[in-house]
C-alpha cells in the first residue's frame, strides 16, 4: 500500500525542489527598488500639489464624511484639513520630500502610505485606477526597506527575504492586473467585435479633440485585438528575460497612447513607473 | 533550516494568492462576502475599461439667463477635459472630472427616485457649478444628455431639462 505512495512522494518532492529553485532564483534577482520607489513617491508629491486646488473644491462643496471612533484614528491625517488644506499638503509634502532625500526606510514607507490612502479617500470624487494602483505598490512597499536592518543577526537575513518578496510580490500584481484586464476584454463581446474601441473613439471625456479619427470597422477590430493580446500576454512574457524589454517597451508605448490618446495621465503615469521594478539592479551573492 | 521553511511558506502563500487570483478572474461572477470583495477592490485592482464604463456617458449642458438673454450652451466639464488635452494641465483633468462628479451623483439619485427633481444632489450641482455661471445670472437651464455606442452606432437622448432660479 505504501508503494503506491512513492511515486507521488517523489513527484511532490521533485515539485518542491523547483519551486525552490524558482523562488531562489526570483529573490537573488534584484530590481531598482529604491529607484521604483523613489519615482512613486515623486509622483505622489506631484499628485498632491496638482491637486490642491480640487482637495479645496471638495472641502467647500462635498459633504464631509462622518467617521466612526475606529476610522478617526486610521484617516488621522485628514484632521489637519481642520486647519487648512494648506497645512495637509505641507506636512505630506514635507513626508515625501524627506523621504526621497534618505534612505528607504520603514517610517516613511509606512507614513507615506498612511497619508497616501486618506488623501485617496479625501479625493474619492475624482479618483480612478491609478491610486488603487498607487496604495497597493504602497502598502506592499511597508515590507521592502532594508533599513533601518534589524539587530538581532537571527533576523536580518529574513528582513533582506521579506523584502525580495515584496519586490517579487509588487512584480506578480502588476502581472495580474495586466492579465485581469485582458481576460476581462477577451470575454467582452464589444472589445472582441471591435466596438469598444468605436466607443472609446466616440466618448467625449475619453478622446482627444485634436486626434479626431473615424475608426473603420476593421481598425477599430484590430486595435481591440492587440490591446487584448498584448495585456493578456504581458502577464506572461514579463517573466521571461528575453522578451522583458520588448514588453516593457510596448507598454510604455501603450501607456504614452492612452495619455496623450485619452488624457488618463495619472494611470499612464503609474503604469509606466511600475516597470521601474522590472529592471534588474545586480546580481546578488548566489549563496 | 528555519529560513528555508519560511521561505517555502512565503512562497507557498504566493501560489495560493496566484491561483485564487486566477480563479476570480476567470470567474468575475463569483462571490463569498468579504472576502471575494476586499479580495477584489484591494488586491487586483481593475478591470479599468469594463464595457458599461464606455458604452455609456452622460453629459451636462449649461445655459445661463442673464437679464433675459440665454447665453449659448456650455459644457464645463467637457471645456476643462479639452483644456487638459489642449494643454497638459493635469489640474484641468482634475477640475473635469469633480465637473462629471457632480453631475453624475445627480444623475444616479433621479434615477433611483425618478419623481424628484429637486434633491440634495441637485443643490449640491448647483451651488458647485455656481462659478461657473456668468455674472448677473438670473436664471440656469441645465440639459443632462446621454450618449451609448453599442453596435458601432451612436444614440443621444436628452434625459432631462431643468429651468432652475439662481439668487
Amino acid at each position: 500500500m505504501q508503494l503506491k505512495w512513492i511515486p507521488f512522494t517523489r513527484l511532490s518532492m521533485g515539485l518542491i525542489n523547483q519551486i525552490d529553485v524558482g523562488v531562489k532564483r526570483m529573490l537573488l534577482e534584484d530590481s531598482r527598488k529604491e529607484l521604483f520607489f523613489k519615482a512613486l513617491y515623486l509622483f505622489v508629491l506631484i499628485k498632491l500639489w496638482v491637486s490642491w486646488s480640487t482637495l479645496e473644491l471638495i472641502l467647500e462643496f462635498v459633504p464631509e464624511r462622518v467617521y466612526s471612533l475606529a476610522g478617526l484614528v486610521l484617516h488621522a491625517p485628514l484632521l489637519l484639513l481642520n486647519y487648512g488644506v494648506g497645512v495637509f499638503v505641507l506636512a505630506f509634502s514635507l513626508i515625501v520630500i524627506t523621504s526621497l532625500l534618505v534612505r528607504l526606510n520603514y517610517i516613511s514607507a509606512f507614513l507615506i502610505f498612511w497619508f497616501s490612502v486618506c488623501l485617496s479617500k479625501f479625493l474619492f470624487p475624482v479618483l480612478n485606477g491609478a491610486d488603487l494602483v498607487l496604495n497597493l505598490f504602497l502598502l506592499i512597499g511597508l515590507v521592502i526597506p532594508t533599513y533601518p536592518v534589524i539587530k538581532w543577526k537571527s533576523l536580518q537575513e529574513y528582513q533582506k527575504v521579506i523584502s525580495a518578496f515584496g519586490i517579487l510580490f509588487i512584480k506578480i500584481e502588476i502581472a495580474l492586473i495586466y492579465f485581469l484586464s485582458g481576460y476581462d476584454k477577451l470575454i467582452t463581446a464589444s472589445w472582441r467585435n471591435g466596438n469598444a474601441i468605436f466607443s472609446v473613439a466616440n466618448l467625449d471625456y475619453f478622446s482627444n479633440p485634436n486626434f479626431s479619427m473615424q475608426l473603420s470597422g476593421l481598425s477599430a477590430l484590430v486595435v481591440a485585438w492587440l490591446v487584448i493580446l498584448f495585456e493578456i500576454s504581458f502577464a506572461f512574457f514579463i517573466w521571461f528575460k528575453k522578451f522583458r524589454n520588448y514588453w516593457l517597451i510596448a507598454g510604455v508605448l501603450f501607456h504614452l497612447a492612452i495619455i496623450v490618446y485619452m488624457g488618463l495621465l495619472d494611470f499612464g503615469l503609474v503604469m509606466i513607473i511600475s516597470y521601474l521594478i522590472f529592471l534588474p539592479a545586480k546580481k546578488l551573492a548566489s549563496n | 533550516m528555519k529560513l528555508l521553511k519560511f521561505i517555502r511558506t512565503v512562497a507557498l502563500l504566493f501560489i495560493l494568492h496566484i491561483l485564487f487570483s486566477l480563479f476570480l478572474i476567470v470567474s468575475p461572477t463569483f462571490n463569498a462576502g468579504l472576502l471575494t470583495s476586499v479580495y477584489r477592490k484591494y488586491l487586483l485592482p481593475g478591470p479599468f475599461f469594463t464595457k458599461d464604463r464606455i458604452e455609456q456617458s452622460y453629459s451636462l449642458l449649461v445655459s445661463c439667463q442673464v437679464g433675459d438673454v440665454w447665453q449659448p450652451v456650455s459644457q464645463p466639464a467637457l471645456e476643462n477635459y479639452h483644456r487638459l488635452m489642449a494643454t497638459g494641465n493635469p489640474k484641468a483633468m482634475l477640475q473635469a472630472r469633480l465637473d462629471r462628479y457632480f453631475y453624475y451623483q445627480y444623475v444616479i439619485a433621479k434615477h433611483k427616485n425618478p419623481n424628484v427633481q429637486i434633491n440634495p444632489e441637485f443643490e449640491q450641482l448647483i451651488n458647485y457649478y455656481q462659478s461657473y455661471f456668468p455674472d448677473g445670472t438670473d436664471s440656469v437651464k441645465l440639459i443632462f444628455v446621454k450618449k451609448e455606442t453599442t453596435d458601432f452606432a451612436i444614440k443621444v437622448d436628452t434625459l432631462y431639462t431643468i429651468k432652475h432660479g439662481v439668487n
